[in-house]
């Protein structure tokens, strides 16, 4: 992997957990809209969990290349 | 009951049989019994490192924490565990490396390289030895707690049963057997997580009518900081980087960075462990969610699972009864199998009798490990009000090694002086935030024992002299090889 992919990929971990965690930007106490029955605040952080599975399983594809395997 | 009889003799059956099978196959030296001489294959790698993650807390103490403090259990643990399988691409490459170069077997033996210094790594298993204990016991604990609920007999006798079925699989084929058994743990936890979960939610007549009721009825619940205003912004942060941290600083989970076969385990470790994390949570939101709705009054929130099992048919319960049991067994008996690595090789073999015979040093080792679990289990017969609150404080513990451990890592600077002093200050200062003054800001002891850690990390690392040969080769060996890694060379 290229340095600067690997660095793009440090800073959507970065922008990843900020979003989650950051007060500024986390609908930390939204009940509502309700979305297939979750609470706002769940439903959001159920989508950054579910981007964050994906990103690392991404992530982790294609970090270390098959000729080292 | 007698279901539950069934279900977990027909497991505990199973896991002596694997031990027999570890036992037919041991080796004669410690490289074999703790670390399997570095063969494991993908599946049982990972499932190794995800089931001694997922503890009986999982089972237990989750759905308590989403019943007490709501949602932002989610994000407190759910989201962090994810984040966490990012380190395997920082660490675990790293330690895998390294081990096979310099044949490790323990983390500290790393340090005690490293730093050039029997102190760095003699303080950093003594913080193991203290903080992990406690754990092993919660295990043992919350088997008691289960047993006693499903069987109906005094909870010493259930932490007993885990604890001898423990050692002698344990002492039988050393990580061998732990590693197989902590596969078969791992599946067994999460088909009961979701078996539970999905029988309970009928009850409510699914996910989108449960979680409704419980916006309505309980609404506190669904926002964070939650009734009790437990989950502040700065506790959340706060448990972030205590449990991403995590394989890096509990050694149950770091040695497990030396067992695979290739690089290939290790890439496999990285994208199953996030899935494993994400399945092992979901069910816990609703049967904690849930368990509000149906059991409102509980007296503790450790009390939901056992309250739900009485309304799904006893068949169930008694594979979730054998579910918890091996979930706490997963965590419990890669903790003191690790710790009496710590202590044979770190202490015994390196420090007082180099010269010692393969069969002194694995007598030791066994040895070790039966007063290691003696030991655990004499705690156990006092327990905690919430078994919680035991295991936080071992992840805040053995969060004050990781400046010792970041440094050896990644900084030619450090030396052996900056990482004692890191230790101790990380230690001193937990200590003084957890039993004499109250933390300042809201933010947890343990990120105030690794900022002064930190701080007395690099200004003691600045101030006296690094250590120069083995540095210099480790950090050297270790940019070659990952630079090689990287460029597909």
């Amino acid at each position: 992997m290229e340095k600067r992919e690997r660095w793009l990929w440090y800073l959507w971990f970065i922008f990843l957990a900020l979003t989650t965690y950051s007060p500024i930007v986390a609908p930390y106490n939204k009940t509502e809209p309700v979305i297939f029955g979750f609470s706002f605040t769940l439903f959001w952080w159920m989508v950054l969990t579910l981007i964050l599975l994906f990103s690392v399983i991404v992530f982790a594809s294609r970090i270390w290349r098959r000729k080292n395997e | 009951m007698n279901s539950v009889v069934l279900f977990l003799g027909a497991y505990l059956l199973v896991c002596l049989g694997f031990a027999y099978r570890g036992w037919k196959r041991r080796g004669e030296d410690l490289e074999d019994f703790f670390i399997t001489k570095r063969t494991v294959g993908g599946f049982v790698a990972f499932m190794t490192f995800s089931a001694t993650l997922f503890s009986s807390f999982t089972l237990v103490g989750m759905p308590g924490f989403f019943y007490t403090h709501g949602i932002g259990s989610w994000v407190f643990i759910a989201f962090a565990d994810i984040f966490m399988a990012l380190m395997i691409y920082f660490f675990g490459i790293r330690f895998w490396l390294l081990g096979k170069k310099f044949g490790y077997i323990t983390p500290t033996e790393f340090l005690r390289d490293r730093y050039e210094s029997d102190y760095v790594s003699v303080i950093a298993v003594l913080i193991g030895i203290v903080f992990l204990l406690p754990y092993i016991s919660i295990q043992l604990i919350g088997a008691g707690i289960v047993l006693k609920g499903a069987l109906g007999i005094p909870a010493f006798y259930g932490s007993f049963l885990l604890a001898l079925i423990l050692i002698i699989y344990s002492e039988l084929g050393g990580m061998r057997t732990v590693a197989w058994t902590d596969a078969l743990q791992g599946t067994i936890l999460l088909i009961v997580g979701f078996l539970v979960a999905i029988l309970f939610l009928r009850e409510f007549g699914g996910i989108s009518l449960m979680m409704s009721q419980a916006i309505e009825k309980y609404p506190e619940l669904m926002t964070v900081p939650g009734p009790k205003g437990l989950f502040t912004y700065q506790i959340l942060i706060s448990f972030f980087i205590m449990i991403i941290f995590m394989p890096v600083t509990q050694p149950q989970l770091t040695v497990r960075y030396f067992i695979p076969e290739s690089k290939k385990t290790l890439k496999l470790m990285m994208m199953a462990t996030p899935i494993f994390a994400f399945l092992a949570m979901l069910p816990q939101l609703f049967i904690g969610i849930g368990a509000k709705i149906a059991f409102p009054e509980l007296a503790s929130g450790d009390q939901a699972l056992t309250s739900v099992l009485t309304l799904i048919p006893p068949v169930v319960g008694a594979i979730a009864v054998t579910g918890v049991i091996a979930a706490s067994m997963s965590t419990a008996d890669s903790q003191f199998l690790v710790l009496s690595s710590l202590i044979t090789k770190d202490f015994y073999v390196n420090i007082l009798n180099p010269k010692s015979s393969n069969r002194k040093r694995l007598k030791i080792a066994r040895i070790s490990m039966f007063l290691l679990l003696l030991l655990a289990f004499i705690i156990s017969l006092k327990p905690p009000k919430l078994i919680v609150t035991l295991s936080i404080l071992s992840f805040a513990g053995t969060l004050q090694v990781l400046p010792t451990m970041l440094g050896g890592l990644f900084w030619k600077r450090a030396t052996r002086e900056g990482a004692i002093s890191s230790m101790l200050v990380g230690v001193l200062t937990l200590s003084l935030f957890q039993w004499v003054l109250k933390p300042p800001f809201g933010i947890h002891q343990g990120i105030w024992g690794l900022i002064f850690g930190s701080l007395s990390f690099v200004l003691i690392s600045l101030i006296t002299k690094p250590p120069e040969k083995k540095a210099k080769k480790i950090l050297g060996y270790l940019k070659e090889a990952l630079g090689g890694l990287e460029n597909g060379s």
